[in-house]
């Protein structure tokens, strides 16, 4: 079969992805191996994923389901008496500060709404597998080979661009040849683990910071945090990030640690929480960050997670993912109209330009483990709009701000961030990846180790 | 405004914001604070304002370290040496 564009991957990047190509009158195919409704985590969106889905429409869709309405984020420090609040903002277009709010999303019922809507939309879904891009003779890609949902037989779509959407499976990446190498950023000692409990203590809604459907961060010591994100009026889910070497070290079964650590991470969460019931199972995954080099080339382009991931304590995530897919589009569209064939890379703009806003995040997060009293003084008492705007994810325009230098002043990354912009060397080292120098074997040209996996051994 | 009397100002806030009711004796030059977790680090932040606000100095973002603000003494010094 033949449409324009095929997506691997039915998630928010994929859909958001199909919507936005609607908009432009390109046709879509998505390929999907899992059966919606399922479970999936990262369930908070960004003012900036609020934005979005407003973009897309679906405004009205979403308070008709009854998402919790999340006005901000709020962070409990070390010890009882302190929090900070972020409130979730918007900027008119004068760029004036405005409140907004965002959603809390049960992944199960978003993701669905999202597939059916962009399905609604003109979108073509084919349950099944993505096995390999498809190559045309110029070595650009012209489409996929999947294994249809209950067939012994492949199937060829044809299409001249491929978006690789299957988030933290880096499909493309994973096949390699296509992408650049995939890089471990600065955090991968780390594991969370989460469920869904009922029965806890909110907030009552008086004024913003007090929202009942607020996010709550609670922060014990470094690399060792919990979440706590309402997703209805009852159930919670409540997520516990640690160091892995400690949940080993504790020699407890999953859910034995994850109920344990729900009285012990911190006393706030443990008021919150007072008795423990549990209505969802208790997953964990592994939570460490990764960049994949060169994630745009001759008909293809990675979205989200597929190409990028660096820690998820203020929830960027399922907004990149789908922020990215709206910027794709206009690119997709003139590179179907003819445009660019014949550079090396024709969505080179679009990778870059992802890159510099997803490397605002990346500061801001490193700022906030490495600096935390300094980050603190940042947020508190300098710039507390440049960094709302950061935790909005308004990342692309008005940066760098004086709150981003002045992270990276922090940071010691004073104009390395500019100058990896100008090499064009596929193997310059990400900065994040630069707390582990003792890993350079990995960014070396002609490296025995050629990828993630073969650094950390079969997981 | 020598050292003693930035300490002497700097305990009083101490006191009156985190400790009401401690024996001010038990608050010396040298008492960790905030290693200690006698001040969390939002309360090392409105420690950090009141700084500013009284003695009319601005701390960089990279003075804001624990080095810098875990002892009285190490306060009055940070004070000093901004007012220098």
């Amino acid at each position: 079969m033949k449409t324009d564009v095929v997506i691997v991957g039915g998630g928010p990047a994929g859909t958001a992805s199909a919507m936005f190509l609607a908009r432009e009158g390109i046709k879509s195919v998505i390929v999907e191996q899992e059966k919606f409704p399922r479970y999936h985590i990262g369930e908070s969106l960004t003012g900036g994923g609020g934005q979005v889905v407003r973009q897309l429409g679906l405004e009205a869709e979403m308070y008709k389901r009854k998402y919790p309405c999340k006005q901000g984020v709020k962070v409990y420090g070390q010890s009882k008496a302190g929090s900070w609040f972020v409130p979730v903002t918007g900027r008119d277009a004068d760029w004036k500060l405005f409140p907004w709010d965002t959603w809390q999303v049960r992944r199960s019922d978003f993701d669905k709404m999202m597939l059916d809507e962009a399905v609604a939309r003109g979108s073509t879904l084919i349950p099944g597998k993505a096995l390999k891009p498809i190559l045309k003779k110029d070595g650009s890609v012209g489409g996929v080979q999947i294994r249809p949902m209950d067939s012994e037989k492949t199937m060829e779509i044809e299409a001249d661009v491929l978006l690789d959407c299957s988030g933290q499976a880096t499909w493309l990446a994973n096949l390699g040849g296509l992408t650049g190498p995939k890089y471990l950023g600065s955090y991968d000692k780390q594991i969370a683990i989460f469920s869904q409990v009922v029965g806890t203590i909110r907030d009552d809604g008086a004024t913003r910071d007090q929202h009942k459907a607020n996010t709550l961060i609670l922060y014990a010591s470094k690399f060792h945090w919990a979440w706590f994100i309402p997703l209805d009026e009852d159930v919670v889910s409540v997520g516990i990030v640690v160091p892995s070497a400690y949940f080993l070290e504790k020699k407890e079964s999953l859910r034995d640690f994850y109920i344990r650590e729900l009285h012990e991470i911190h006393p706030e969460l443990k008021r919150r929480i007072p008795e423990i019931k549990l209505v969802e199972s208790v997953h964990v995954i592994p939570n460490y960050s990764f960049q994949v080099k060169k994630f745009c080339g001759k008909g293809f382009i990675c979205v989200g997670d597929a190409h990028r991931f660096v820690d998820p304590i203020f929830s960027f995530g399922m907004t990149m993912a789908m922020w990215e897919g709206q910027l794709a589009a206009p690119h997709i569209k003139s590179y179907l109209s003819g445009e660019r064939r014949d550079q090396p890379n024709p969505f080179a703009d679009h990778q870059l330009y992802c890159e510099k806003g997803i490397d605002v995040l990346e500061d801001l997060i490193d700022c906030f483990w490495e600096q935390p009293l300094a980050f603190a003084l940042l947020v508190y008492t300098r710039y507390t709009d440049f960094i709302t705007d950061m935790f909005a994810t308004r990342i692309y325009d008005h940066q760098p701000s004086p709150a981003l230098d002045a992270f990276r002043k922090l940071l010691n990354r004073e104009g390395l961030r500019e100058k990896s912009y100008e090499t064009e060397d596929l193997y310059s080292v990400p900065i994040g990846a630069r707390f582990h120098p003792e890993r350079a074997a990995i960014w070396e040209t002609n490296s025995p180790v050629q990828s993630t996996e073969d650094w950390l051994g079969p997981r | 405004m020598d050292e003693p009397e930035i300490k002497a100002a700097v305990k009083t806030y101490i006191l009156n914001e985190y400790l009401p009711g401690e024996d001010p004796a038990a608050l010396t030059d040298t008492t960790e604070l905030m290693t200690t977790g006698i001040l969390d680090s939002i309360a090392v932040l409105k420690v950090v304002t009141f700084l500013e606000s009284h003695f009319g100095i601005t701390l960089e973002p990279h003075e804001a370290v624990v080095e810098n603000l875990n002892t009285l003494s190490a306060i009055a010094r940070l004070v000093m040496s901004k007012k220098a």
